[in-house]
């Protein structure tokens, strides 16, 4: 997380305080999509996980007027994102999880309920119909076997690929030593890589 | 020195799964000293290269599958200004539940206070009159209450020397029930009540509302003497029990009845009094009953005779 990032997030957070909406709009933009992949590392479901990130910024509405700024904002947003996450994995358990399936999921395969395709990041634009095909199948069991991993190596190695967090976040968020967030990192690569027979 | 150890650590051995992880990772690497040596090595060693190739895909690969949804900001955005809304609106819906809440948490005390209540009274009539024999009290299964004579119940009278207590009641099958216990003899307004004595007493008649005839028997000992007598409807059984100072001084029974089914043991001798003892010269044992009332009392019975 740069310097830079960090004093623009306070000074949002400032005028949210004084009252301007759009700066916690700019916040939601900024950072929406981190709660959600954060959620979606611990569930493992992205109809979940999109349910958890907007409880969580629902919570931030609700408490940014008394935040203090002893933490960046970011890792306070991301210890929201984890406990709430972990709440709504604990009540999966209790109650049997994915049995619930939101209207509003996007479709297996692609395309969300307002028939929009759904934002995938191809390795490559160039890729024949043939590879983008391939690639399509390749997530899906990418996507089957991620959830299969244990959840710890999930959480951290779907938080690594969070856009900036680094290992201290993720660490932060975990509440677990660096070198403890490397090795489950570094395992849940591994093991992955086993299942899919890469 | 330092250099060249690293720089020619992995010439020969493939890096750890975790410092290939690590390097693909590039800035989260230990040192750059490290990360060049593993990257030389990395050139030179096809499985490193194809595991740090394999790395870099999954990568891609996870990083594609957790993209948030189009749209989430919006939705996001939606669902704060909804919960605002409703946080808006909430206050005089949160004070009614909250009044609900409160008036349900009363409720909960009042009846568990009103059940501890119960609980200790009943435990004190116990203890009253198990103190008066000194003997542990014996609980009978409550009988429902049922005023009405069944074919083979039989009237019961219940009364001592006439100043004191007259209770009239029914014998229903295997019970005797009380339909009314007063000091006149008048039909009390408070029907049946149910009564336990100590396990020597066994038992000497029972109603369903346990505290009122607790209350009332607890009367009859501590007032001193008392008798309490019944019969069926034939008039072929009967039974007598008299307390004394709140303690049993006698209880006899007798069977006229030619075949006494409910007998605990065959009536040797119908028409007479099978037993008649006074339980302060007498063992327990030794106790017999007959009649309408076994049923209940036969479990006593069998009881006192394994003592």
């Amino acid at each position: 997380m740069s310097k830079t990032t960090m004093s623009e997030d306070r000074v949002l957070v400032e005028r949210f305080k004084q009252g301007d909406e759009a700066a916690f709009e700019i916040l939601v933009n900024k950072y929406s999509g981190r709660a959600y992949q954060i959620a979606y590392g611990v569930l493992g479901s992205r109809e979940d996980a999109e349910e958890v990130a907007q409880d969580v910024f629902i919570r931030i509405h609700r408490a940014l007027p008394k935040f203090r700024g002893d933490a960046e904002f970011t890792t306070w947003m991301y210890r929201i994102t984890m406990n709430l996450a972990k709440n709504k994995y604990r009540w999966n358990k209790i109650r049997g999880s994915k049995v619930n399936i939101s209207i509003d999921a996007p479709l297996e395969g692609g395309g969300d309920s307002s028939g929009e395709e759904r934002r995938i990041d191809l390795p490559d634009g160039r890729m024949t119909p043939d590879a983008k095909s391939a690639f399509k199948e390749l997530e899906k069991s990418v996507r089957e076997e991620l959830d299969n991993l244990p959840d710890i190596y999930r959480e951290a190695l779907v938080m690594r690929n969070v856009e900036e967090m680094s290992y201290e976040d993720i660490a932060n968020a975990l509440n677990c030593k660096l070198g403890t967030i490397k090795s489950r990192i570094a395992r849940g690569r591994e093991e992955l890589r086993k299942r899919l027979g890469l | 020195m330092v250099h060249a150890m690293i720089k020619n650590s992995y010439e020969h051995n493939c890096p750890t799964t975790e410092l290939l992880s690590a390097f693909c990772d590039c800035g989260a690497a230990e040192s750059d000293l490290e990360m060049t040596a593993i990257a030389r090595h990395v050139d030179a060693c096809d499985a490193c290269r194809r595991t740090v190739e394999a790395y870099r895909q999954l990568d891609r690969l996870v990083a594609a599958v957790c993209q948030p949804p189009a749209g989430l900001e919006k939705r996001i955005l939606a669902a704060v200004k909804t919960s605002e809304q409703t946080q808006v609106d909430r206050p005089w819906r949160l004070r009614v539940f909250r009044l609900a809440q409160a008036a349900a948490v009363v409720a909960v005390l009042a009846l568990a206070a009103a059940a501890v209540m119960r609980y200790a009274h009943s435990d004190r009539d116990d203890v009253t009159l198990a103190q008066h024999d000194q003997e542990p009290a014996v609980q009978i299964a409550t009988v429902e209450t049922e005023t009405k004579t069944s074919p083979d119940a039989g009237a019961v009278v219940l009364e001592e020397a006439p100043e004191r207590l007259r209770a009239t009641g029914s014998v229903r099958s295997n019970d005797v029930q009380t339909v009314g216990i007063d000091r006149n003899g008048a039909r009390a307004a408070a029907p049946v009540a149910q009564y336990y004595l100590p396990t020597t007493v066994r038992h000497v008649w029972t109603t369903s509302d346990l505290q009122q005839s607790r209350r009332l028997l607890d009367t009859l000992a501590k007032d001193g003497n008392g008798v309490i007598t019944w019969t069926d409807a034939d008039g072929s059984l009967s039974g007598k029990i008299q307390l004394e100072d709140g303690k049993l001084q006698a209880l006899s029974t007798a069977c006229t009845a030619a075949a006494c089914s409910w007998c605990l043991r065959p009536c040797r001798s119908p028409g007479q009094a099978l037993r008649s003892s006074s339980p302060a010269k007498r063992s327990p044992t030794t106790w017999s009953w007959c009649g309408l009332v076994n049923n209940v009392s036969a479990l006593s019975l069998r009881q006192a005779a394994e003592l």
